[in-house]
């Protein structure tokens, strides 16, 4: 069998789950929700890898921040990711009620 | 107000990619300066922490990056300089560590108190510096070259990192070397005088490169042969690290061999050491023998490589 499984580890499966519930967000909104999943020097290689697996889409902001800087990079799951998190929960949730004792 | 964390990204756009500025550099500064911009009203320490936690983030960011993406091989020619100076960097200071840390946990009595031991740590590391930085490329080479077609260009950038490796070890050994050595005795002695300051005579290994030059003995005249030949060990190993990655394609044999590598090399010193007393001629054949020989051997296995491609 040469078609290759789409794998979601931990850290993918708390983006997906956060950016299903809110539509759009920040990096750093990203890590501060995850309650301590996803910290902050990690998340953007996780999110570049991602995007690599075309799980999420990224543009920056339109708007310049008011305090000045650089734009920042808003996230959003892509239909692809958001069926492969649904596609994972509900596997999970047969396994565990195939083997809860 | 200065802006924190342009200079980074305007150095990390140097080294890295494209793709690597826009997905992690850039969003790890913009967030840098958005944190650091909504902690301008608060209190001093409150916005230096902000500050160190927004580039320990950056740079925790970075580093993960460029490991993950040393660690999985690459097929794209144009990234084999920037494969090869980072796995070189990382062998380099692991190389560092392995022969800084030794002598520090095996000689230093534990009476020795944080700083001292922490000024020792400073004065151990310039004389590993000459030997961890032909180890280092070779690992570096090794890791980023495996199972890849080696091109002239691939050792054009051998030759290059090479060169730069043996100018900075040249340096090590004329200034910091001969120094470090020297502090090195100084502080030993005065724990032994109960901080006495003795001020000791320089041995071999307490000289430069230049003062070694002007001795006319013939102890003082095998260490400085010796000492150039190890400058410009980086050459021969990279090309022989080189020669033998394209045939090696785990991660694994390729570390077992950049640890074998310089290894050999050493023990290969060792063994000539004995046939380098005599004249001229005889010590530096004696000296730069081991250069060769890895050199030799690099070249043959790139021209078999070669002659299989063709």
């Amino acid at each position: 069998m040469n078609a290759r499984m789409p794998s979601l580890s931990e850290k993918e499966q708390a983006i997906l789950e956060l950016l299903g519930r809110s539509r759009k967000m920040y990096g750093l909104e990203l890590v501060t929700a995850s309650g301590g999943v996803l910290k902050r020097g990690t998340v953007y290689v996780t999110l570049g890898r991602m995007e690599d697996k075309g799980y999420v889409t990224s543009r920056l902001e339109e708007d310049s921040p008011p305090q000045g800087g650089l734009p920042r990079r808003l996230y959003q799951a892509t239909p692809y990711g958001r069926e492969l998190l649904a596609a994972v929960a509900s596997a999970r949730r047969r396994l565990a009620l195939r083997f809860a004792r | 107000m200065r802006t924190p964390g342009r200079w980074l990204r305007a150095l990390a756009g140097r080294v890295f990619s494209r793709q690597t500025v826009e997905r992690v550099v850039d969003p790890s500064v913009a967030d840098l300066q958005s944190e650091y911009g909504e902690a301008r009203a608060e209190r001093p320490w409150r916005r230096r922490l902000v500050l160190w936690r927004g580039y320990a983030g950056f740079w925790k960011a970075l580093i993960l990056h460029a490991a993950l993406s040393a660690v999985a091989p690459s097929h794209s020619g144009g990234s084999a300089m920037r494969r090869i100076v980072s796995f070189s960097a990382v062998g380099f200071v692991i190389f560092t560590c392995l022969l800084v840390y030794p002598p520090l946990l095996r000689d230093v009595p534990g009476s020795w108190s944080r700083a001292d031991r922490a000024l020792l740590t400073l004065i151990l590391i310039p004389q590993a510096v000459p030997l961890s930085f032909p180890a280092g490329v070779c690992l570096g080479i090794l890791c980023a070259m495996r199972a890849r077609r080696t091109t002239g260009r691939h050792l054009a950038i051998v030759l290059v990192v090479g060169a730069l490796a043996s100018a900075c070890a040249w340096t090590m050994l004329e200034w910091g070397t001969p120094r470090a050595n020297q502090q090195f005795r100084e502080m030993v002695v005065a724990r032994v005088t109960d901080g006495r300051t003795v001020h000791l005579e320089p041995g071999l290994n307490e000289l430069g490169l230049s003062r070694l030059g002007q001795r006319t003995d013939g102890e003082a005249i095998r260490h400085y042969h010796l000492l150039w030949s190890l400058c410009f060990a980086t050459i021969p190993l990279g090309v022989f690290a080189l020669g033998m990655a394209g045939a090696i394609r785990r991660l694994a044999p390729a570390v077992l061999l950049a640890l074998a590598a310089p290894f050999g090399y050493i023990l290969a010193v060792m063994a000539l050491d004995n046939a380098s007393h005599g004249p001229l001629p005889q010590i530096i054949a004696a000296v730069w023998a081991p250069n060769a020989l890895f050199l030799c051997a690099g070249v043959i296995a790139l021209a078999g490589r070669r002659a299989q491609v063709t």
